[in-house]
This record gives structure tokens, sequence and C-alpha cells, in this order.
């Protein structure tokens, strides 16, 4: 899925489970952050492989550009900064974990993954999607995540 | 290392009993992650779940999900260490959803920290070939119905 799909879904999952009010801000743009952040991993894979991305594109082969923050590792990283935020801010740690979580969780179900790197370099894939369910997916995704917004905003006032 | 680690015998008792009712059960030929996805969706439910009920039934339905995956593979010959992988990531994200909607209570919490602790355990067990992992969803089933009761 795209980042934009990911920040989209995610931080709207994150902020209607926590049941944060959309008059807060810095919950929302948190949300979204953390739902966009794990991509963030792609940066330095390609930058280091980008021969490689050059000649074989990013189809079917970015799943070999990302760090095990992609992965499970990521998520237990994430619930130990949750346990840590609880401290601090519990709503946000929540918001934060959530958004974080749905990411990992829809890549794992559409795409491949190495779920368990570093100490397993396994690579698994859920469902056998052709680029165009894909895509299509990645459409769905943000139309329907944009019509949920709408009302979910409208609650500013 | 075995493809598909053992599970630890304190498992053996309930497992033993799926797997006396499994012949009588039917399984549909299909891809066992379809369960997986179902009782992932199962989880994401249980944080808008309003009420410890609703909740134990979702994760009750999840639970399910989680032995049909594997019934599936086992009944249509599909035993893999992908589908293992596949089993046992599914179960911590359920696990992280399904504790996270209860992360305002005490009990919530200590449920979250040991939800870490068993995806650490996941990992760890690739590397070990042990399944050493905590029954949480089970033990949560517990406190939702001490809940409901209470």
């Amino acid at each position: 899925m795209t980042t934009v799909a990911h920040a989209l879904s995610a931080a709207l999952i994150a902020v209607t489970a926590m049941k944060v009010p959309p008059s807060e801000t810095r919950y929302l743009v948190a949300a979204l952050a953390a739902g966009a952040i794990a991509d963030a991993d792609h940066v330095y894979p390609v930058l280091r492989d980008w021969r490689f991305y050059r000649q074989h594109g990013f189809r079917g082969n970015l799943h070999a550009a990302r760090t095990p923050v992609h992965e499970l590792a990521g998520l237990t990283g994430a619930g130990i900064v949750a346990c840590l935020l609880w401290w601090v801010d519990p709503l946000m740690a929540g918001v934060v974990f959530a958004a974080f979580a749905v990411h990992l969780a829809q890549d794992f179900v559409t795409g491949h993954s190495l779920p368990l790197n570093p100490a397993d370099r396994t690579v698994v894939r859920m469902f056998d999607l052709s680029f165009g369910q894909k895509v299509a997916i990645d459409g769905a995704v943000i139309a329907i995540s944009i019509a949920l917004w709408i009302p979910y905003l409208r609650g500013r006032g | 290392m075995d493809s598909v680690p053992a599970r630890p015998r304190i498992a053996g008792g309930y497992r033993a009993v799926l797997a006396w009712l499994e012949p009588w059960i039917p399984v549909p030929d299909v891809n066992p992650s379809w369960w997986s996805l179902l009782g992932l969706a199962g989880s994401v439910a249980c944080l808008y779940a309003a009420t410890p009920g609703l909740k134990l039934a979702l994760v009750f339905g999840v639970l399910l999900t989680d032995w049909w995956d594997g019934a599936t593979a086992r009944r249509h010959g599909t035993v893999t260490r992908e589908g293992y992988i596949v089993d046992v990531v599914i179960d911590r994200f359920s696990e992280a959803f399904i504790f996270l909607a209860d992360v305002g209570h005490p009990l919530g919490r200590v449920f979250f920290a040991l939800f870490v602790f068993n995806t650490a355990a996941t990992i760890w067990g690739a590397r070990t070939g042990k399944h050493r992992i905590l029954p949480l969803r089970a033990a949560w089933m517990v406190v939702l119905a001490w809940w409901v009761v209470g």
C-alpha cells in the first residue's frame, strides 16, 4: 500500500478507536505521522541499492527495501515505546501505537514480508495479490478513508 | 531446526480436545490466510466494542479462527513453515489490538506489556526453534468473563 493510504486509514482507525475528539489537532497529526513513519525505513535501502531498483523497478521488489522496523521487531519496539509513553500521555501512547500497528498489519496482509527479520529471513505472503489487485485495494482504502474522515472532522464544529 | 516449532506441553490439554473434535468439523479447502484475516478483523473490532460481553464474544471468535486456519492447513495438507509464521505473526497483531482496547484498565496494561514480551518471544523462537508463547488471549477471556459476571 502507498504511504498516503497507510496514513489516512491507520490514523483514522487510531483516532476513532482511541476516541480522540476531532478538535485535538496534535493527536490527529501524531496519528497521521505514526501511520506513515514506518515507510521511512524504505529510504536507506532504496538509496543503497539504487542501481538494482533503477534496473528492476520497485514493483514486487520493495519488500527487500525495508528494515526490521517494518516487521514484528518494529511492533515490539512500538509496544515498548507505548509502555513508556503511557507514563507521560496515555492517549498519545494509544494513538501512536494503534496507527503504527495498523500500518504494519496492512503491509503484512497485502504484501511480501520478512516478519521475523532479523532472527529469520523467511519471506511470507498471506495472499498472492497481483499488482492490479494491490492498486485496487490501495484506491479503495484511500477513497473509504476520505469518506470516513469527512464526517469525523465535521465534529470539529 | 524443525520447519514448524513444537508447541509447549502446557498447550497439550486443550489442543488434544481440539484435535479430537477436528474430524467432525467442516473445514473448507481455502487459503488458511482467510481465517487469519477474519481473526485480525475481529481483533480490530475489539477496539470499537463497548461492552466486556461483546469483547468476550469477539475474542472467542478470534480464537476460533486461529484454530480454524491451522485445521484447514492440516486437513488439506498445506502445513508449511510460512503458514506457521503467518499464524504467529497474526496472533501478535491480534493481541496488540485486543489488549489496546482495554489499555485504560491496569489489567489491560499488564496484558499489553505481556503482549510485547510475546512478540519478542516469537522472534526469539524463530532463532531457537522453540515455541514459547504465552496464551494471553485465552487468559484475557477469563478476565472479560469476570467483568461480564461482575
